[in-house]
């Protein structure tokens, strides 16, 4: 191989495998809950800034979804530094949190 | 080939294993959708009841059905009516009987008299459910399954484009003679390719059918007081309380014409009678999809006793993209081209991930015995029961159909359940037999196959004296279609035994 490698983190065996459930179980079930997040704030949105009926909103959001979350899996995978897939779970922490205070003030 | 040392090898890490855990679940939606896409045809095979001939152009619901539905269902919280068209010559009627069973009984729409009912959930009623649910009810867990398996698959072919860079130089090479290695991914390569739109659209389409169940945390988030509102209006379905009044049913039939009007001559496929018998009654007329991809919502509903009209829904646009899509996936339209299309594509499916499971096993097999791993053992068993013991399983499936007894009852369990037990026993006893005999499973379960396959079109002959030839001439093609797709069945086994054999013994 001529292009340089980039080295793991973390070399040992049990902390390869450690990196790698962490990547798995972030992308699958921190990939879903941003998902969720990111889609109820897009049908939000297309209510308050669109006025969208809300029907029409939850379905264009939820068909987003699948491609939101398709991108966010391969992005999981592609991107070689695991604390940014790390992020996924502040983000839709913070989407949840901003998503619960529109809904309750507006 | 990690997540962390460039796009290629990281996206090459992602299909290898995604492809391994979500193989044989793929291939077993795969296997079970194709069979689907002719899940009528199959029906009229299993029910031999059902071989009439096309049904008449005008029929009267209130004469032919409404008697029978009133005293099979008069207690039936809702009975529904599904009319005939070109791939069912029958009237379809659905209740819940006394214990809460959902129940079909179908009706001759010529003489109106009620088809005995012969025990079989037969393709509309097992495989078509065990496409999207496999059957496993408890807390929606196949349908979450079948869910992963869709986001797998679209995961699969996003990773599959990035690593096989050389589309088209690939799609033109098929060293059919090389080693079974590279001929194993070379039509790996060549059925990922050809079928590359249809396996990205039948997978994205099979999930939006059921964005409700994936995604019901975005209903809730917009519908906090519950998620009947929003069927309601995004879906146009009408309800309200039963009065506990008697009242007699207004006419089916002058409803449906009422609604063929309103709809510029499309007919009605589909009535639902709500509180059958109750002053607060209503039914609900469906508009038909024959001619159009997207199976639409536009509805009808009427007072039951009196006709008024309580609601006419039509289609929103966004619904109607769902709606689309859910068309797209479902086939309800009439068009055999693309009803053949859609089974070869799904069958292109099968052998896309068959080929990819089992060029997995053999990169690794003889190193991994090497270094002393069993895991490779599991998966050559798993690729065997996905691929030959699916098939085994639905060919169980057929001819227990065709051998048990009317009254055949087992456990507590009915006829047409003992064929469902059927299927998952035959499947169970094809993974032991895969277990115990490794890779040489293969060539004992291909003739299996040829063996059986036969079986089920001879079995059909016998019990129903519809050989090939008969069923030609009295233009029962749906029958006709079944035997000879088993009988190639049979001969694409015995095909595959040779060549194996032929491969052992080259090596």
């Amino acid at each position: 191989m001529c292009e340089p490698v980039r080295h793991w983190p973390f070399d040992r065996p049990w902390q390869r495998h450690t990196a790698l459930t962490l990547r798995v179980v972030t992308a699958v079930a921190g990939g879903y809950a941003c998902t969720v997040a990111l889609s109820s704030t897009v049908a939000l949105s297309l209510v308050l800034l669109a006025d969208m009926a809300r029907s029409d909103a939850v379905l264009l959001a939820s068909m987003l979804g699948f491609i939101i979350y398709l991108a966010l899996l391969l992005w999981c995978f592609a991107e070689p530094r695991l604390w940014r897939v790390g992020l996924l779970i502040p983000l839709s922490m913070t989407l949840d949190a901003g998503l619960q205070f529109g809904l309750t003030n507006i | 080939m990690a997540p962390d040392s460039g796009l290629r090898s990281s996206m090459g890490w992602l299909h290898t294993w995604a492809g391994v855990v979500l193989g044989s679940l793929l291939l077993t939606v795969f296997w079970s959708g194709s069979l689907v896409v002719f899940d009528r045809e199959i029906d009229r095979w299993m029910q031999p009841a059902t071989r009439l001939a096309a049904a008449p152009a005008v029929i009267s619901l209130d004469r032919l059905v409404v008697p029978h539905a009133q005293r099979l269902a008069g207690a039936a919280p809702r009975w529904s009516i599904t009319l005939p068209d070109r791939r069912t010559p029958v009237i379809q009627l659905e209740y819940q009987d006394a214990q809460g069973v959902s129940t079909r009984r179908f009706i001759d729409p010529y003489s109106g008299e009620l088809l005995p009912d012969e025990g079989s959930w037969a393709a509309t009623g097992f495989l078509f459910p065990f496409h999207y649910s496999l059957h496993l009810r408890w807390r929606d867990l196949g349908y979450w399954l079948v869910g992963i398996a869709g986001m797998g698959m679209l995961t699969l072919l996003a990773s599959g484009v990035v690593i096989h860079r050389k589309l088209i130089r690939e799609f033109f090479t098929f060293r059919r003679h090389k080693s079974t290695q590279r001929a194993t991914l070379d039509l790996h390569n060549l059925t990922g390719i050809v079928a590359l739109p249809f396996h990205f659209l039948i997978s994205l389409s099979g999930l939006i059918i059921f964005f409700a169940i994936y995604f019901p945390a975005v209903i809730e988030r917009l519908y906090p007081n519950g998620s009947s509102q929003f069927t309601a209006q995004a879906f146009g379905s009408y309800t309200r309380p039963a009065a506990g009044e008697p009242a007699a049913l207004a006419s089916l039939d002058a409803m449906r014409s009422r609604a063929r009007n309103a709809w510029q001559g499309d007919e009605p496929y589909m009535l639902r009678v709500w509180y059958p018998g109750d002053s607060q009654g209503y039914v609900e007329v469906r508009r038909t999809f024959a001619r159009q991809i997207s199976m639409n919502v536009d509805r009808m509903t009427f007072d039951s006793s009196n006709a008024a009209l309580l609601l006419d829904h039509r289609t929103a646009p966004i619904a109607g993209i769902q709606r689309f899509f859910s068309g797209l996936h479902f086939v309800q339209f009439e068009h055999w081209t693309l009803r053949w299309l859609y089974y070869l594509g799904g069958l292109c499916g099968c052998v896309m991930i068959a080929t990819g499971m089992l060029f997995w096993a053999g990169v690794r097999r003889n190193r991994h015995l090497h270094q002393g791993m069993r895991g490779v053992n599991l998966v050559d068993a798993i690729c065997v029961c996905s691929c030959t013991g699916l098939i085994l399983a639905t060919l169980g499936f057929f001819i227990a159909n065709r051998v048990l007894p009317a009254e055949a009852s087992w456990l507590g369990n009915k006829r047409a359940a003992l064929e469902g037990w059927t299927f998952f026993l035959v499947w169970a006893a094809a993974l032991l037999h895969a277990l115990r005999y490794g890779t040489r499973a293969w060539s004992g379960q291909l003739m299996a196959i040829y063996i059986a396959a036969p079986m089920a079109v001879l079995l059909n002959w016998l019990s129903t004296g519809d050989h090939l030839l008969r069923s030609l001439q009295q233009g029962l093609y749906a029958v006709a279609g079944m035997d000879l797709m088993l009988l190639l069945l049979a001969l694409l086994a015995l095909g595959t035994a040779r060549r194996l054999a032929r491969g052992v013994a080259h090596a």
